[in-house]
């Protein structure tokens, strides 16, 4: 399959997001704002549609309302205090509606596109662009690991030891939401909120440490993108949906690995 | 050294502290006492920093300051972190990206102390109710701090944990460490030089507020 270019960059692209998307999902997973990957992934949509019904470039429109739409989720979440996860709603609602009203005004097949990603059809542009995403997602996550983990643990403690946290929480809400815009135009708007989530879901069966459920969380990120894509040249599968099929079944693994060794470990004690 | 000068702190129009003038030496004891929403953890915040006073002064001349927050529920929360990575973000203070070979002499001094060498690569999930006070504990000692400050940490602890917390803030002091504690038990702060009454936004001494006569506590 590599004797194609394509396939190369679709291969390469694939094992960059596989390691983007858990480095920067693990924190809203721990962080039980899981949902909001779904709400900006929607947004990147209605951006698309703003973009293509308005003659404009839909990736860098889809950006653009992934960036106002965190800023506005940030806002939201301030103002509902406990209820944080009512910002994540509406902004999901209103996205919907944007998506659902501009629709039926842009071409179908450049919508569907988005839909459900283009992993296969990428160009350099996007490949740059994707380069450059994850060079800065790689550093600002190293950068910031130990701080990002005292803010999890606790915020308070966080802002007492020296640690910005309001511009740490800013930095990383940006980039996640440019990781999603991005994301959903090579795997899909449908898939890429999946895919934020179900790597470090899956690393957490295993009951690990921080350090080490990061690493497993990248890993099994990397295998399903990479998977996607092998599986779509061998099978004709779409990539994007086939990679979420392997996070799912990973996960599933997992989950079946340990109630069996549960099970054993109680048979051992009887 | 701790020092408030005529301080004052509003919220949506609601005075939290009002003319707050206290003073706290190094080494010092001091205990704080309060009814919830009277205004002690507005007066917290301002010591640690995390508010800068709207009228009046804070000053604070220690530069390592340990905190110490009231129990999270760390073990419901599915952040899985072991009991070295806490200890060791006790270490990251600021910009720090990462740990010397004399970061992690002390860490592991630490957690020796503290009993907790052997269950270091444990979860804080997996931990018993004083394992985990004692880890928590441990994070904030690493750094050695010149001043430490205890919001309410046994709330919700058992008694023996709670005996024992208040056992090693005993000895802290006596070791030469500023402590300032506050408690919901007058009887936590049997040891403190002086123990103060926040409430309605005022700070008045232990003795006032006894004379005021509205709460029927003894140390």
């Amino acid at each position: 399959m590599f004797h194609y270019e394509f396939m190369v960059i679709a291969f390469i692209v694939a094992l960059l997001l596989g390691a983007v998307f858990p480095l920067l999902g693990g924190t809203v997973v721990y962080k039980r704002l899981s949902s909001s990957g779904d709400a900006l992934a929607h947004s990147s949509l209605a951006g698309v549609a703003i973009g293509l019904v308005a003659g404009l470039n839909p990736l860098y429109i889809s950006i653009a309302a992934c960036v106002v739409s965190f800023l506005i989720i940030g806002l939201l979440r301030r103002k509902f205090g406990s209820h944080a996860e009512i910002g994540v709603v509406v902004v999901l609602s209103a996205a919907i509606a944007v998506t659902g009203i501009l629709s039926g005004y842009a071409s179908a097949a450049n919508f569907e596109s988005y839909l459900f990603g283009s992993i296969l059809l990428i160009s350099y542009e996007e490949l740059y662009i994707v380069i450059g995403l994850s060079i800065v997602v790689a550093a600002f996550y190293f950068l910031t690991y130990q701080r990002q983990l005292h803010c999890l643990y606790s915020e308070e403690e966080a802002k007492i030891a020296g640690i910005h946290v309001r511009w740490l929480d800013f930095a990383h809400s940006l980039l996640f939401a440019l990781t999603v815009a991005i994301g959903a135009k090579i795997v899909g708007s449908l898939v890429v909120s999946s895919m934020l989530v179900l790597p470090t879901a899956t690393a957490l069966l295993l009951k690990k440490n921080y350090r080490i459920t990061s690493i497993a969380s990248v890993i099994v990120s990397i295998l399903s993108m990479a998977g996607g894509v092998i599986f779509s040249y061998y099978l004709d599968w779409k990539p994007g949906a086939t990679s979420v099929g392997i996070a799912v079944l990973l996960l599933l693994l997992i989950l079946a690995y340990k109630g069996l060794s549960l099970l054993l470990k109680r048979k051992k004690t009887a | 050294m701790i020092r408030f000068d005529d301080v004052g702190f509003s919220y949506d129009n609601k005075e939290l502290l009002r003319h707050v003038n206290f003073h706290m030496d190094d080494g010092q004891f001091v205990g704080i006492l309060g009814p919830n929403g009277g205004g002690k953890s507005t007066f917290l915040k301002l010591t640690l920093g995390m508010l800068k006073p709207q009228t009046g002064k804070v000053t604070i001349t220690d530069t390592r300051i340990g905190y110490l927050s009231q129990t999270t529920s760390v073990q419901e929360r599915n952040l899985q972190c072991s009991v070295w990575e806490l200890v060791c973000l006790g270490l990251v203070q600021g910009r720090k990206l990462f740990l010397s070979k004399k970061d992690k002499a002390k860490a592991r001094a630490v957690l020796e102390e503290f009993g907790l060498w052997e269950i270091r690569h444990h979860l804080l999930s997996e931990l018993s109710g004083g394992q985990l006070q004692r880890a928590r504990l441990a994070k904030t000692l690493v750094v050695d701090p010149t001043l430490l400050v205890f919001d309410e940490p046994d709330a919700g602890m058992d008694e023996e944990n709670h005996h024992h917390l208040i056992h090693v803030i005993e000895d802290l002091h006596r070791q030469g460490k500023s402590i300032l504690f506050v408690s919901h038990h007058p009887h936590d702060l049997e040891s403190a030089d002086a123990v103060y009454f926040i409430e309605d936004g005022e700070l008045i001494t232990y003795e006032e507020e006894t004379q005021r006569g509205h709460h029927h506590v003894s140390l």
